[in-house]
């Protein structure tokens, strides 16, 4: 009991010099391995090639308007929440493609099929797991009209499409992103044992 | 220096692709480009088939390797037979789950591709990110849309490691 009551100070100020350290850094840390995740999946993302025909596409459907403008891969956002300047209070960190998806991961640009209404798929999820070669024929009308990457508008009857081969972005992130997790999570575990055992 | 034959991709690749090949008898492709076995598999007018694409191979070089699996039924038109309902494709994904449900797998060496020879206490081991043995790296079994019509998709990740490369530098270096 003596042993206990002349301990606590002692231990007061070792929180206290750690609570100052976590302050100082842990927060910063985190975020700076979000911002670092979100460049590694825009990195990992493969851009078309040649530029984006800005315009080509105004009238279309809300997936070819967002190509249009800009490569899926400039999508990647990210949106820090909650923290606080004493950086003790939680943080959260959402990475999302906003081209393809809101920020709790619904769906804004289901791909368009050839019967009309939309599959339960964005470009970002044909990226990411690819697509087996398939026959596009029109269901609901004689041709099929789409605008080649030359920017001339095609009328035709049948569309071989090639396939696409997945890229797995995403699933290659997180891994990449565990790894640095825990690294990190290691880095702050020695600082405190140092702070601790001063 | 030459890099040991557990280390090599070829050797590594190809001993999980005959590990699924023994472990789990449906046609398969093997392949990295979508493309060319896919086409074998339409003419052939199979009704299920395993397609195997790896996303990366870091194993045995200081990283690890994500292999992607998509098990694929033939669903037909509506008035058909076929898997109409996906319950095929969902109970050969849950096979396929079950056959790679290892710790690890025995590598072997393929510099004679027609007679491979054992590599004695070399194996990968299957461990995802969360660091959960036997476990894909997508939670569950990952269910995705065939894309196009008339085909039913589910989709499983793997993540392949050697033991040296979970070991990191302080093996390598």
């Amino acid at each position: 009991m003596l042993s206990m009551a002349t301990n606590i100070p002692e231990i007061r100020n070792k929180l206290k010099r750690i609570l100052r350290l976590v302050d100082g850094g842990w927060q910063k840390d985190v975020i700076a391995l979000v911002e670092q995740t979100r460049d590694v999946v825009q990195k990992a993302t493969p851009r078309s090639r040649g530029t984006a025909h800005r315009g080509s596409f105004g009238s279309g459907p809300r997936f070819l308007r967002n190509a249009a403008m800009t490569h899926l891969a400039d999508g990647w956002t990210m949106k820090i929440i909650g923290g606080s300047a004493k950086d003790r209070v939680p943080i959260f960190g959402v990475i999302w493609n906003k081209q393809t998806h809101d920020q709790n991961g619904e769906m804004t640009a289901q791909l368009p099929k050839a019967s009309g209404g939309v599959g339960d798929y964005t470009l970002l999820e044909i990226v990411e797991y690819g697509s087996r070669p398939h026959v596009i024929t029109p269901k609901n009308s004689k041709f099929l009209r789409f605008v080649s990457s030359g920017g001339d508008v095609v009328f035709t009857k049948k569309v071989n499409h090639p396939g696409t081969p997945a890229v797995g972005m995403v699933r290659l992130t997180r891994v990449w992103m565990t790894r640095a997790g825990k690294e990190l999570q290691a880095k702050w575990r020695l600082k405190l044992d140092r702070e601790w055992a001063k | 220096m030459s890099i040991p034959e557990h280390r090599k991709t070829i050797n590594i690749e190809r001993s999980v692709e005959e590990f699924i090949q023994s472990e789990f008898v449906v046609p398969q492709s093997m392949e990295d480009s979508i493309n060319n076995g896919d086409s074998e598999f339409a003419s052939a007018g199979l009704e299920k088939w395993v397609d195997v694409m790896w996303l990366s191979n870091g194993a045995g070089k200081k990283g690890d390797a994500l292999v992607q699996v998509d098990v694929y039924t033939r669903a037909k038109g509506k008035k058909s037979g076929g898997d109409r309902y996906g319950t095929e494709c969902a109970r050969l994904a849950q096979a396929f789950y079950e056959a790679m449900h290892v710790d690890t797998i025995q590598l072997y060496n393929y510099a004679v591709p027609a007679s491979p020879t054992i590599l004695t206490a070399r194996r990968i081991m299957v461990l995802n990110s969360d660091g959960k043995f036997r476990e894909p790296q997508s939670p569950g079994i990952k269910v995705v849309a065939g894309f196009e019509d008339g085909i039913a998709r589910r989709t499983l990740t793997y993540r392949l490691l050697l033991p040296e490369d979970m070991a990191g530098l302080s093996y390598y270096d």
